[in-house]
């Protein structure tokens, strides 16, 4: 409060301090979702406007750096929805998805199954090559899917970040899960086989 | 999202399954494994400071009317009318917060407490009139081909500037011209402030 009454140094100071901070860390997420150096750092410095426009929101009790990247993950996950405007699978429970479509197309085609320890090169560099094609085709849910894995977030947390009610969030999450399987099928299949993850 | 779903994204998360053999669990280990191996953040090398970068954030936030409220944009004013009045309080809160928390982060960071040592590299000079002589630096340095950016803030006039490397010997002559050291990383930070009287 200090800094908004004061205007000028005070805010400048803080805004200074909040780049030197973070911007690394939130430049770095922003360059895996949008691919670019410029939209990266115009969207981490949009979020230091945002943080500050919000911090009316943040919990003192709390630590920085996870709600600013919550605030900075919102407007990447809002910035690649404009921009890419994906497309939701088809959720129909009764119907075979798209996903298993082509798991199932994938198990009859003649991929090599590894059958030693040598082969964990060969599947390192097939989930490289099929998370490549994820990131480009779903670039939303491959984000959240990594963050999940680095942060542990939970379904609340997911909620949080997209914005949305609980049943959009578990909707998101099944999602996730189908396109991970589409985009992923050629890992899934060297990585378990056939019918294992059905 | 299933309670299948819900398996999958505790595993992902790397929280402790309820059953460690159902199918969505051991898939989603598997793929948490994997993404922990193979996916990550963009490895750029970011500087934690940079005057060009803070100078585009500090300029944004003008754009903003963060730095000086009496310039609120209509954007700021939507976001500010219609909070109740406890927002307020929760907003003095949360500002006291961010200081708290970035000051804390500051002394508990070594990364950070470098970027508080004498490194500052702050040339503080004074002058009878500091916003002509800002406009005068400003021009001389734009005119030598600097993006230099100028500010106000609680009666300082500063410039903020990134110099190209090496610098060139125009740009030396006129922060030599000024009693301006000439900065080692590159990072020009003046203040000028009004000359006190005797």
């Amino acid at each position: 409060m200090r800094a908004c009454r004061e205007g000028g140094a005070a805010i400048e100071q803080a805004l200074r301090l909040l780049d030197r901070s973070y911007f690394g860390i939130l430049f770095r997420d922003s360059l895996r979702g949008l691919k670019d150096h410029e939209s990266a750092r115009d969207l981490v410095q949009d979020t230091f406007i945002k943080v500050w426009l919000r911090c009316a929101t943040f919990q003192g009790d709390s630590e920085l750096l996870p709600w600013v990247k919550s605030v900075h993950r919102h407007a990447l996950l809002d910035r690649l929805r404009k921009s890419t405007g994906e497309v939701p699978l088809d959720t129909t429970e009764d119907q075979p998805g798209e996903a298993q479509l082509r798991i199932a197309e994938l198990s009859e085609e003649t991929i090599p199954r590894p059958d030693s320890e040598a082969a964990r090169a060969q599947l390192d560099a097939c989930f490289q090559r099929c998370w490549q094609r994820f990131e480009a085709a779903s670039p939303s849910h491959a984000l959240v899917i990594a963050w999940i894995v680095e942060d542990g977030l939970t379904h609340e947390q997911i909620g949080e970040l997209l914005g949305r009610t609980p049943g959009a969030t578990r909707e998101f999450i099944s999602q996730c899960r189908k396109r991970a399987r589409l985009h992923l099928a050629e890992w899934y299949e060297l990585a378990f086989g056939t019918g294992e993850t059905a | 999202m299933t309670d299948e779903d819900q398996d999958w994204l505790d595993a992902l998360a790397g929280r402790a399954p309820t059953d460690s053999r159902r199918p969505a669990t051991r898939e989603a280990q598997r793929l948490r494994e994997f993404i922990q191996r193979n996916v990550h953040a963009p490895d750029v090398a970011v500087p934690a400071r940079d005057a060009r970068r803070e100078a585009q954030l500090l300029e944004r936030a003008r754009r903003e009317g963060l730095i000086d409220p009496a310039q609120l944009t209509k954007r700021r004013r939507r976001l500010l009318v219609p909070m109740r009045p406890g927002g307020w309080v929760a907003l003095a809160a949360g500002v006291a917060g961010i200081a708290t928390a970035l000051t804390l982060f500051l002394h508990g960071s070594p990364r950070t407490e470098q970027l508080r040592s004498p490194h500052e590299n702050v040339s503080r000079i004074e002058a009878a009139d500091p916003t002509a002589l800002k406009m005068e630096i400003l021009d001389e340095l734009r005119a030598a081909g600097v993006r230099a950016t100028g500010y106000e803030a609680l009666g300082i006039e500063g410039i903020d500037a990134q110099l190209p490397k090496p610098v060139p010997p125009r740009v030396r002559d006129i922060l030599t011209q000024h009693r301006v050291s000439v900065p080692g990383d590159g990072v020009l930070r003046i203040e000028i402030a009004a000359q006190s009287t005797p």
